[in-house]
């Protein structure tokens, strides 16, 4: 029964996992699509999105069929409460990566992206926020996910920035204001996709020490 | 084992006891009761020749006569009983149908046998008739073969019993004596069998123990040699399990990844989880070979994914980095030679067609001209610089080195320049008349100070001056040589990058100088093939030191430097 146990939380890692890596996949490529003006790249994420939705509700079946059925306790129980949250904030950044790459889709053939500095370094830091807080579930590293917070001023920072830099351009040219309020919502994307990353970082702390936001719930 | 002994002991203990004591009572059962039959025969015989009326007549008259230790009855012919000596006859039922009553009716005499209401004790009869027909019948009871049995039970259990516990106590000394010495048995050294029978044992053992210790050493001999490919290996090796676990990881793998702690036992996706290497990894363990890029660390490797005989996955991580840097320079070089070549052809066929087409002007006809043999010289110079870098890639020079004085190569080399020089106004010098030898090849080393001295001469201004030095450290013999210019210098961005081939610190410049931008290129691979070191200092407007660095003259540098692409920027 425990062996049995074992083997389908394995498979529950190992799921997330691939769940991690296609949310990877569609931020950088949103973001691909956003640098290089590349429709393509766009709605290929877009399409992808389907996948990452999928594979959610996979997870989410996996983990209720698990509680339901073998009833785990401690700190199993924490492992798969942990994941049926963290798909929550994954599903999110993926519907985030799509909206952006759908907004990309709008803005293509504009000569948008040179004019916002702080834009391309918010794409950077969530790629790497997204990117270390699933490290840090696959190597199991309290330090790791700690990290990914420290990030996230960066990227809230960045946020303000782009603001500014975007109000600046509209008052420099009215008819800025067309692109400048689809990047603004773009930024917002990334913003909040470092808070999902955050929270994914949360819940890997609590999958290893119980703890979450510094309160021992295990 | 010892149980056992003691267990099958006690059985066998038991099981021929009670066999025996069974067989015995049968026998004994047997003789008795043929003892019986035939004295109740006698008995009843004797009375045969009398009838009944007178056998009842000498009875009641000589009770005496009325034998007292059996049972005598006489019947009549119709099995009425009419007398008993035990009981009164006429209480008894009708004795008609008993078996040895009909029997003797028929032939005279009869005999049979009856358990009485309990088995435990039985009665045996023997009829005979008498001459007036009536019957009479003798009959004794004795014990049944099961009282008999009941009544051996005890003795038969008391000697099981005391049998068992002899047997036991048997049992134990046999099976010490057995156990005990194999158990003593020491199976490190060499066996000596303890009582013959185990001989045969102890030679299959000493076989197999020998054997043992050969497939061993084998054994291990492989894996320390399969360990010592793996450890020093700078591929990276990994082997993954049918289930997709990593079963073993070599040390490279951990600089690869980055890792700080031990992967074997995680799942393959903890390593590599791009979706497209995660599907890849899922088709090599389904039986099929691939290959895929993966960027870590700044670095970039190709993977080989391969199945494994069984089950299982292997996966080679190559490092790239270097060939593919490689591979990017040598296509740039390659369309930078194609742009060079074009570049003068272009001239030439240009002002050759006008002259062909005899648009030119008589006037002009002497410049296109010269023009055209500028170009073309240009050109071959070109073409010569390229053989020559083609030839240092390929061979490296060809050839060992030899004691080579290279103050003596740069006089000579000044010597040919020292028209040049005077053309273009600059001063040319060569100090130091001591020998300076080091391990080389003259005819690089000409080449490379006609490269460095013409360059000197070409970018320098009317008036200035070139001057080559020489130093010997006294401590390890090396041999430094400045190539110093008053020349327009080099800001000092491009300090590093005027080595690399085809670049020019001033584009517009070239055309005018004529050079071929491969010249400094060219003195550096010749340097680094002499085991030497060149490096440049200038100020912009103020003139150029190039600092060259061989090693002494020594035997143990006879062969040529081995030189990597980006070694030389190409």
């Amino acid at each position: 029964m425990r062996g049995r146990f074992n083997e389908q939380l394995t498979e529950l890692n190992n799921n997330l996992i691939e769940m991690g890596a296609l949310i990877e996949k569609a931020i950088a490529q949103a973001t691909e699509a956003l640098e290089r003006r590349d429709a393509e790249v766009a709605r290929s994420v877009m399409e992808n999105d389907d996948l990452i939705d999928s594979k959610e509700k996979e997870i989410e079946a996996r983990c209720l069929n698990l509680l339901l059925r073998q009833q785990p306790v401690a700190h199993d129980l924490s492992q798969v409460s942990a994941i049926l949250k963290m798909i929550t904030d994954m599903e999110r950044i993926g519907d985030h990566a799509a909206d952006i790459s759908a907004l990309c889709l709008g803005l293509s053939g504009q000569e948008y992206i040179m004019k916002s500095e702080s834009i391309p370094k918010m794409a950077t830091a969530t790629i790497r926020m997204v990117t270390g807080s699933i490290d840090a579930f696959v190597n199991r590293d309290v330090a790791g996910a700690k990290a990914i917070k420290e990030c996230d001023a960066l990227v809230n920072a960045l946020f303000l920035v782009a603001k500014k830099e975007l109000i600046a351009l509209v008052r420099e040219e009215a008819a800025n204001g067309e692109w400048a309020f689809d990047l603004w919502q773009i930024a917002k994307y990334y913003e909040r996709i470092g808070d999902h990353a955050v929270n994914i970082a949360e819940w890997v702390i609590f999958a290893i020490t119980g703890q979450h936001k510094n309160r021992q719930i295990f | 084992m010892r149980a056992r002994i003691r267990r099958d002991m006690a059985l066998l203990t038991a099981a021929s006891i009670t066999l025996v004591a069974v067989a015995l009572c049968l026998i004994f059962y047997r003789q008795f009761a043929m003892t019986l039959q035939a004295e109740i025969k006698a008995r009843a015989e004797m009375f045969r020749e009398m009838n009944a009326a007178q056998l009842m007549a000498a009875w009641s008259a000589q009770p005496v006569f009325v034998p007292n230790d059996m049972r005598m009855t006489l019947i009549a012919p119709d099995g009425t009983a009419l007398y008993d000596n035990t009981v009164i006859a006429k209480t008894l039922d009708n004795h008609a149908d008993r078996a040895e009553i009909r029997r003797a009716r028929a032939v005279g005499f009869g005999a049979s046998s009856r358990y009485s209401d309990t088995l435990r004790r039985q009665t045996s009869y023997f009829a005979v008739r008498l001459p007036d027909g009536c019957i009479l019948r003798a009959a004794k009871t004795s014990d049944s073969i099961f009282a008999l049995f009941g009544r051996a039970l005890p003795p038969v259990a008391a000697v099981i019993t005391l049998l068992a516990i002899i047997g036991h106590i048997a049992a134990d000394r046999l099976t010490s004596r057995i156990v005990e010495p194999l158990n003593a048995m020491r199976l490190d050294g060499e066996i000596i069998p303890p009582y013959d029978e185990l001989t045969p044992l102890a030679r299959a053992i000493t076989e197999q123990r020998e054997r043992i210790a050969g497939q061993l050493t084998a054994l291990a001999e492989r894996t320390a040699t399969i360990n010592v490919i793996m450890d020093n290996m700078d591929e990276g090796a990994l082997l993954v399990s049918r289930q997709g676990t990593i079963v073993a990881a070599n040390p490279s793998i951990g600089t690869i990844f980055a890792l700080s702690q031990p992967v074997i036992g995680n799942n393959i996706l903890t390593l590599l989880r791009e979706p497209h290497l995660a599907e890849l990894t899922r088709r090599a363990l389904a039986g099929h070979r691939h290959e895929a890029t993966l960027k870590r660390q700044e670095r970039e490797y190709r993977i080989y994914f391969s199945p494994v005989l069984g089950g299982g996955a292997a996966l080679l991580f190559l490092d790239t980095t270097e060939s593919g840097r490689a591979e990017r320079l040598r296509r740039e070089f390659s369309a930078n030679v194609s742009h060079e070549l074009k570049t003068p052809l272009t001239s030439i066929s240009g002002y050759a067609e006008i002259l062909a087409e005899g648009l030119a002007r008589p006037g002009d006809q002497a410049k296109f001209l010269a023009k055209i043999k500028d170009e073309s010289a240009r050109l071959l110079a070109l073409i010569d610089d390229i053989l020559l870098l083609s030839r240092l890639d390929e061979d490296r020079g060809g050839g060992d080195f030899t004691e080579t004085d290279i103050a003596a190569i740069a006089a000579k080399t000044a010597a040919v320049l020292a028209e040049k020089a005077e053309a273009a106004g600059v001063s040319l010098r060569c100090a130091g008349q001591e020998p300076m030898p080091i391990p080389g090849k003259p005819s690089l080393l000409a080449e490379l100070f006609f490269n460095l001295l013409e360059n000197a001469i070409k970018y320098n201004r009317p008036g200035g001056e070139v001057e080559v030095t020489f130093r010997r450290d006294d401590h390890d013999r090396r041999v430094t040589v400045v190539v110093r210019d008053t020349g327009i210098g080099i800001p000092q961005a491009a300090w590093e990058r005027v080595f690399e081939r085809f670049y020019r610190v001033d584009t517009s410049r070239a055309k005018k100088t004529g050079g071929t931008g491969l010249g400094l290129a060219i003195a550096k691979h010749i340097v680094l093939i002499h085991h030497g070191e060149i490096s440049l200092t200038s100020r912009v407007g103020e003139g150029t030191s190039v600092t060259l660095m061989f090693p002494g003259w020594t035997t143990k540098l006879l062969t040529p430097a081995p030189v990597t692409a980006p070694a030389i920027g190409r």
